[in-house]
């Protein structure tokens, strides 16, 4: 009966441990981004043509502004300046970005290297994201 | 008397080491900050979303139902789930029941993956979903397939622990968004060990923020941090028989609550629609995300070569 039971506590002590480890080993969650440029280079042409619907809106950059701090501050770090796991954002690539490029690299991110797809969010609030991004500067 | 005054004291230092334990991990977890994420509302159907890398959501989700000609039951099922990668979610589970005028058991564990198939976004977004899971007496009803049935659960729990269900479980996950609404269909695969055929299943559910754009003010009652729709879900019969007949059928309009600290509540009244399925159940959920916990575990093994 005994014997039993330690089969029974091997049997979810052994799953739990698996679970551990995973987290120890792949506890960084993704690499760093290799780099904004050549990201945003494959972006199709279409996007690139795309108008942000906020542009110059004061309230849509401050509603931004509480979406990072929401999502995005985790990697990129307060007021965007980067962070361990995130590149800094306040640089001449976000600057000079058309912003239908920005939208289009939040709803896709680069799962493989770590940013995310955002495509959950409204695009909307992908906009409002976009506005703030590009008022960083 | 000497034996067992010692066997009580090793049991209760047992049990102050254990909660000890816990309270240095609730503190150590509670140093993680915690944050808001997509968090959608389903209890059943899984979308195409992953959970953030390096993130940890802990969730608490009780499901209460009554069998006709049965006692009430409430089961609780605790979830761990972690972005292992943007493309990559693992989750943990641990589950338990109670029944009216019978006693309170731990039912068995389980043990998923999500996978990512495509490495980019798509109309249609396929995840490949594994799953091992171990338990007895299960009343979770984390799925339906089958022939699952109302009548599996007038079995007293002590006759049916002793049935332990090894079982592999593959879900085919495709998920759409479209100007704010999130499409996702689940077909559901489910193989005992023991060798029965393969039963299937199927969930199909849709949901909308209440509002799409953000407010520029922090709130906890905006519309923009509601979501509500609704999901349906039900057995497909199995290998030998696919059929509809003698099947359970659920429709559950589904509500998710985001709280900006990092909390969501969700709650989702399920109505049976076939004779087979329980009349009404009741799920609820409590969830909390922690972010950067898989870096904090990191931090306790290596050394901290990113500060």
């Amino acid at each position: 009966m005994r014997r039993i039971k330690s089969v029974k506590r091997l049997l979810i002590l052994i799953p739990a441990a698996v679970f551990i480890l995973t987290v120890i080993c792949l506890g960084s969650g993704g690499k760093a981004n290799p780099g904004l440029t050549a990201v945003f280079s494959r972006a199709p042409k279409a996007v690139r043509k795309q108008q942000n619907p906020y542009q110059g809106q004061h309230e849509a950059t401050l509603a931004g502004k509480k979406l990072f701090a929401r999502y995005c501050i985790q990697c990129h770090g307060s007021g965007a300046k980067g962070y361990a796991r995130g590149p800094c954002l306040r640089s001449p690539e976000i600057r000079d970005e058309p912003p239908g490029v920005l939208y289009w690299f939040l709803k896709n991110g680069k799962p493989r290297e770590g940013m995310p797809s955002w495509s959950g969010l409204p695009g909307q609030q992908r906009w409002q994201l976009v506005t703030y991004l590009k008022n960083l500067h | 008397m000497t034996t067992l005054n010692k066997r009580s004291n090793r049991i209760h230092k047992t049990k102050l080491s254990f909660q000890y334990f816990i309270a240095v991990f609730l503190v150590w977890m509670g140093s993680a900050a915690m944050v808001r994420a997509q968090e959608g509302p389903y209890f059943v159907t899984y979308d195409q979303h992953m959970e953030e890398p390096g993130n940890l959501e802990v969730e608490f989700e009780p499901t209460t139902a009554k069998p006709q000609g049965g006692d009430r039951f409430l089961s609780g099922l605790t979830e761990f789930e972690y972005g292992t990668a943007a493309w990559w979610t693992t989750e943990f589970y641990l589950e338990g029941q109670m029944t009216r005028n019978e006693n309170t058991i731990f039912t068995g564990f389980r043990v998923e993956n999500r996978f990512h198939i495509l490495p980019s976004v798509h109309w249609i977004n396929p995840v490949l979903y594994l799953e091992y899971e171990d338990t007895a007496a299960d009343k979770a009803l984390k799925e339906v397939v089958g022939f699952d049935s109302q009548d599996d659960s007038l079995v007293p729990n002590g006759i049916a622990r002793r049935n332990i269900e090894r079982e592999v479980e593959t879900k085919l996950i495709f998920g759409s968004d479209y100007k704010g609404w999130n499409i996702s269909e689940n077909l559901i695969g489910e193989k005992n060990l023991a060798g029965d055929p393969w039963e299937f299943g199927y969930a199909f559910g849709v949901n909308r923020p209440l509002a799409l754009a953000a407010s520029s003010e922090a709130c906890n009652f905006c519309r923009e941090n509601f979501r509500a729709g609704i999901e349906f879900y039900g057995g497909l019969g199995t290998s030998k028989i696919f059929t509809l007949n003698q099947t359970s059928q659920y429709a559950a309009p589904v509500v998710a609550w985001n709280l900006p600290d990092g909390m969501t509540l969700r709650v989702s009244p399920g109505f049976g629609l076939t004779h087979d399925a329980y009349g009404f159940l009741l799920r609820l959920g409590v969830s909390y995300e922690f972010e950067g916990f898989g870096r904090k575990v990191q931090l306790l093994f290596h050394s901290r070569r990113d500060q």
